[in-house]
């Protein structure tokens, strides 16, 4: 398991969070794919989908390999585990929180 | 609860929102059930949580506030750069609490600040789609 604040890990959080990246992860899942086809059904020129790519293996989600003339992504499964593994430490952390905001509230209200 | 790669809860509070809004902007509440800090509610203030060993030490700003609703603020440090955001609304028990915990994208905070509120999630993701062409 990495541990907290791995550079991969915060970045992943980052790259996620905008939607066009979230659903180039999406496509990604059932397969490695070229730009061509992740960017076709998405509302974004071929260009902006290359950026985002390059953030997504910034971010350590994805590499890409070149088949001849072509670019074809793949997403990495450590990634997606380490920040499964994440978001999961950040929901218990959260619910833990606001469990003890109801018991402050209760205690001093 | 994870929803599109963000943490995300909904909690009912049986207290009214201007209660709830105080333990979350009060140095000395937060200090008590979040972590240790000199947090002040003033856009653009910058404040220390010192965490445990969850989330580290976290540095924070705060992006935007307005009593008793919404509470946005970047929180940074070993955990990442991050946004946590506090929104508050009256229910028939007293205050229904929906916090979320994204990473930070600065082109996607932008327009979600501006569209915030009573837009539909999924139309703003797709006016963001095209503005990105």
């Amino acid at each position: 398991m990495a541990a907290v604040g791995a550079p991969q890990i915060s970045d992943a959080f980052g790259a996620i969070a905008h939607p066009i990246r979230r659903q180039i992860v999406t496509a990604l899942a059932s397969g490695e794919k070229s730009v061509g086809v992740l960017a076709a059904p998405l509302p974004v020129s071929r260009p902006a989908v290359s950026q985002h790519l390059a953030v997504l293996r910034g971010a350590g989600l994805v590499t890409e390999e070149r088949a001849g003339r072509e670019r074809r992504y793949r997403l990495r499964p450590e990634s997606l585990n380490d920040i499964r593994h994440w978001l999961d430490t950040l929901d218990e952390f959260w619910s833990d929180r606001l469990a003890a905001l109801a018991d402050h509230l209760a205690e001093a209200p | 609860m994870i929803v599109d790669g963000r943490v995300v809860h909904e909690v009912d509070y049986a207290h009214p929102p201007e209660r709830v809004w105080r333990a979350l902007v009060d140095s000395a509440e937060l200090s008590i059930w979040l972590m240790a800090t000199d947090f002040v509610a003033e856009v653009g203030h910058r404040f220390t949580l010192q965490g445990g060993p969850e989330l580290g030490q976290v540095q924070g700003e705060v992006l935007h506030v307005e009593p008793p609703r919404l509470l946005r603020c970047r929180w940074s440090g070993t955990l990442g750069d991050t946004v946590v955001e506090f929104a508050l609304s009256p229910s028939a028990t007293g205050t229904h609490l929906r916090l979320e915990h994204s990473g930070w994208d600065e082109e996607h905070l932008d327009w979600r600040r501006q569209f915030h509120d009573g837009w539909d999630t999924k139309f703003s993701d797709e006016l963001l789609a095209v503005l990105d062409k």
